[in-house]
């Protein structure tokens, strides 16, 4: 019972810790951010608090997810954004439809998304490919589709 | 002090262990009330009594006995020692580590000579709700979409190829890369 208590004394005690050493950190950004930036972050803040609760509740989450994740593997989130941004916006909302619609998803729980995003990770990239080619979902694309496809699941090839 | 007092510090009296002007006190005391006289009288006697017994050595049995009966006592008693330095090490290392990273950043904040913090509400901003979510602000759209980046690495592994002869009920998405 001590050791327990010992070893939740210590994670609070991280936790904080560490709460402090993050705040402290963006409060230093912030006051040290140019006006143009601080007034684009604003910008941000409005929209974001204009946000219904469930909304910001899952930013919050994908952020808290995203912190847990590897160098590496953020990294692959991050090109792997920049097609997804680069994506016209109508087809990008379409495209997120059909995400939503086919893929199996659990949005709710990120600690799923990041097991499964990790899982992902160990298979290789001919394989994975492989199994997307044999799919029903494949074969309805178009080849522009199965382009932007490519390009989003394997962004450096 | 009066002869409660008086009697209360008799046996210290005698034992020498009072200041020197509390037993200047009780001495005057005990020259001038009778019943104090007759009662340290009384403990004087008593004494005397005891230091004219011997010393006796018990015998081994008893000795014994009586040390197996202190035994678990003193085996509770450091038990209880241990587990009282155990909780006192506990609470301060557990006080220890929480309060590390207010020192940590207080020595920081020494270090580079920061100005006091000052956070301001104004309209509907709060300074310390952006502070607090500085990250996400600057990077509102990439932590928005996350969910869809994660999700197109399931693809693959979506939907097997399907006996089923329905037809899938899907819109061509006419992707444009820009």
């Amino acid at each position: 019972m001590l050791v327990t208590a010992l070893l939740l004394a210590i994670q609070f005690g991280a936790a904080a810790a560490g709460n402090d050493h993050r705040e402290q950190n963006n409060r230093r950004q912030w006051q040290s951010m140019p006006p143009d930036q601080k007034k684009r972050v604003i910008e941000n803040y409005r929209t974001w608090k204009s946000r219904p609760p469930e909304s910001r509740e899952r930013i919050q989450r994908n952020f808290e997810t995203y912190r847990e994740l590897t160098p590496q593997e953020r990294q692959k989130l991050r090109e792997r954004y920049q097609t997804y941004r680069n994506l016209e916006p109508d087809s990008r909302e379409r495209l997120r439809e059909q995400l939503h619609r086919v893929a199996p998803q659990s949005v709710g729980n990120s600690q799923d998304m990041t097991k499964r995003f990790r899982r992902m990770q160990d298979i290789p990239a001919e394989e994975r490919m492989r199994r997307l080619e044999r799919s029903r979902f494949w074969r309805d694309l178009s080849r522009e589709e199965r382009e932007t496809y490519k390009k989003l699941i394997f962004p450096s090839n | 002090m009066d002869c409660k007092e008086i009697q209360a510090n008799l046996s210290a009296y005698m034992d020498r262990e009072l200041a020197p002007a509390a037993e200047e006190s009780i001495r005057l005391h005990l020259g001038v009330c009778e019943q104090c006289a007759a009662d340290h009288e009384k403990l004087l006697s008593a004494w005397q009594a005891l230091d004219a017994w011997e010393d006796i050595t018990p015998p081994d049995r008893i000795r014994r006995k009586i040390l197996e009966t202190a035994r678990p006592q003193r085996k509770a008693t450091s038990l209880r020692a241990v587990l009282s330095v155990a909780a006192a090490l506990f609470l301060v290392f557990g006080v220890t580590v929480y309060y590390i990273g207010h020192e940590g950043r207080s020595m920081q904040d020494l270090a580079k000579n920061q100005p006091p913090v000052q956070t301001a509400t104004v309209g509907d901003i709060s300074e310390d709700e952006i502070i607090a979510n500085l990250l996400i602000l600057l990077e509102d759209d990439f932590f928005e979409d996350l969910d869809e980046l994660v999700m197109i690495d399931d693809l693959p592994f979506a939907e097997e190829p399907s006996k089923s002869t329905k037809e899938p009920d899907r819109s061509s998405l006419d992707l444009i890369v820009t």
